[in-house]
């Protein structure tokens, strides 16, 4: 096999949550771009089926939408049997899902409404959206599972990074997302322990800031002096691991988890 | 001041959140042997007292036990208002709560949300306002024990004549809220740091008498030191990052496995 065809994602069946905007964004276009069969699933249906527009206009397949809102389980099951019903299967998983606790205080000061909401929904609700995704995939006898870590997952707080920037110096130090994350990089190690003899792959992407419209130009500055590339992440930057991570190129890979951070983790 | 003295707990109170699980006897006994002096808090306080009595036979005194039902904000003030009236200055607090998790790999969404909502949130808000009691005082210890989940998986190999204890085993929860702690570690140290508050994770592995025969002999096996976790092991790791020996360390987490994660 042409080396360049481990990376085809033809023939693949893809779901991904939270493929929206952001890295989920990057992420769809990669899976599209590699001619894999998209299931977007989104809490915002209207926004959701402009972006699958988009999405199918780069590649062979129409990109379907699913409604879904994570902190409901019933949601969750019905996300992932509307595609084993439509295609018999899922060769890939990808959850870029985080929702924003809703409660009050911010940073260290989160409230107990806040850091409940995201227990059940960015802990429980990835556990359990993986859980099912994972019977499906053991019944195929194999499959791709790639969730999103972060950067965050394995350092602390860079304080400089926020200098001048007190707003978002705030929220830096918030309790859940370090916990979540650091969560999802070891239960990694466990998951791909657990599906390796039937031929399912688990592995976590980490990536660092991404630049966006709204970055403050100080914080850019700041945040990319803490890395080796000198820069913010772009648009671009998540295709390639991921596509990586999805496809066959990485058949021999699990229970991995890789910054996708120009250096920022490396010191 | 002789380097022995750096390890020395005395005039330093303790406090332990649910000793009852494992490695908290051995967690208690190292804190006193070094001098502390020790509560313990959780909400099963019948376990607490049996315990403290059971130290108590081997000569540990326990100050006192504080009922606390981690998971609640209001619960969480109020256990640092009992800290404030019964204790006073709290220099140590070691979080041994991430145990009876969940076995087996499928659940229903609920059973995990209870689950992650017992260990998780408990947490974050115990040690919220508990870090703020020690940001106060300019000073403080907080430990994490987690074991050695949190830095490998799960080696199936371990189970390889017995594939139904694995999938009976495995568990869906146990590694994400073991390995939870270890960045949690950091960020915690990150805003408690400017404080004089440290933050610092064990990564133990298991005791010989916890575990199966077969399951040590595979884990002694995979090991540099070809044995298992002993109480003393226990005891030094707890004493040296609870002590003064210890701090500059601060956001670590520190394997205490012989070097079964080291390969």
């Amino acid at each position: 096999m042409n080396t360049l065809d481990m990376f085809s994602l033809k023939g693949k069946v893809a779901l991904i949550t939270g493929g929206r905007t952001m890295y989920g964004k990057g992420c769809s276009i990669a899976l599209v771009d590699a001619g894999a069969k998209l299931y977007l699933a989104s809490h915002s249906v209207d926004a959701a089926r402009k972006t699958a527009k988009e999405l199918s206009s780069r590649g062979s397949e129409e990109v379907e939408v699913i409604e879904f809102h994570q902190e409901d389980p019933k949601s969750i099951k019905n996300m992932v049997d509307y595609v084993v019903e439509k295609e018999g299967r899922i060769d890939i998983f990808v959850n870029c899902s985080r929702v924003i606790p809703r409660g009050e205080g911010r940073g260290w000061f989160q409230d107990e409404g806040a850091l409940e909401w995201s227990v059940r929904v960015n802990s429980a609700g990835m556990l359990y959206m993986n859980m099912l995704v994972g019977e499906q995939m053991i019944r195929q006898r194999s499959g791709s599972i790639i969730n999103f870590g972060s950067m965050m997952g394995l350092v602390g707080v860079e304080k400089h990074n926020y200098d001048g920037e007190p707003a978002m110096a705030e929220g830096a130090h918030s309790h859940d997302y370090a916990l979540n994350k650091s969560g999802i990089i070891a239960w990694t190690r466990h998951a791909a322990s657990y599906y390796g003899r039937y031929g399912v792959r688990v592995n976590t992407l980490c990536p660092g800031g991404l630049a966006s419209d709204r970055t403050p130009a100080r914080f850019s500055k700041n945040y990319g002096k803490h890395t080796q590339l000198g820069r913010l992440a772009n648009e671009y930057d998540i295709r390639g691991p991921l596509l990586f991570l999805a496809s066959d190129a990485s058949a021999y890979i699990t229970g991995v988890s890789i910054p996708v951070d120009g250096g920022y983790t490396c010191i | 001041m002789s380097v022995l003295n750096k390890f020395c707990l005395k005039g330093k109170n303790a406090l332990i959140y649910a000793p009852q699980f494992i490695y908290g006897e051995e967690i208690a006994s190292g804190l006193s042997e070094a001098g502390a002096k020790l509560w313990f808090c959780g909400e099963d306080t019948e376990a607490l007292r049996l315990l403290e009595d059971k130290l108590n036979s081997s000569g540990v005194s326990i100050e006192g036990v504080i009922e606390y039902h981690q998971g609640s904000e209001e619960n969480a003030i109020c256990l640092v208002r009992k800290v404030r009236e019964k204790i006073g200055k709290l220099d140590i607090f070691v979080d041994n709560g991430s145990n009876g998790l969940l076995k087996g790999w499928t659940h229903t969404y609920e059973e995990i949300y209870e689950d992650l909502r017992r260990t998780q949130l408990g947490l974050m808000l115990t040690v919220k306002h508990i870090g703020a009691l020690m940001a106060e005082q300019d000073y403080g210890s907080i430990i994490f024990i987690s074991n050695y989940a949190a830095l490998v998986g799960c080696d199936v190999h371990k189970y390889e004549d017995n594939l139904e204890k694995f999938d009976e085993d495995f568990s869906l929860t146990y590694g994400f809220v073991k390995g939870s702690y270890v960045n949690y570690t950091r960020q915690a140290a990150g805003y408690l740091g400017e404080h004089n508050v440290r933050c610092n994770c064990i990564a133990f592995a298991p005791m010989y008498d916890e575990e199966s025969e077969d399951f040590s002999r595979a884990f002694i096996r995979h090991s540099h030191l070809k044995r298992m976790t002993s109480a003393e092991d226990i005891k030094a790791a707890v004493v040296f990052l609870a002590s003064d020996a210890s701090s500059y360390i601060t956001g670590v987490t520190l394997p205490v496995d012989g070097g079964y994660t080291a390969k």
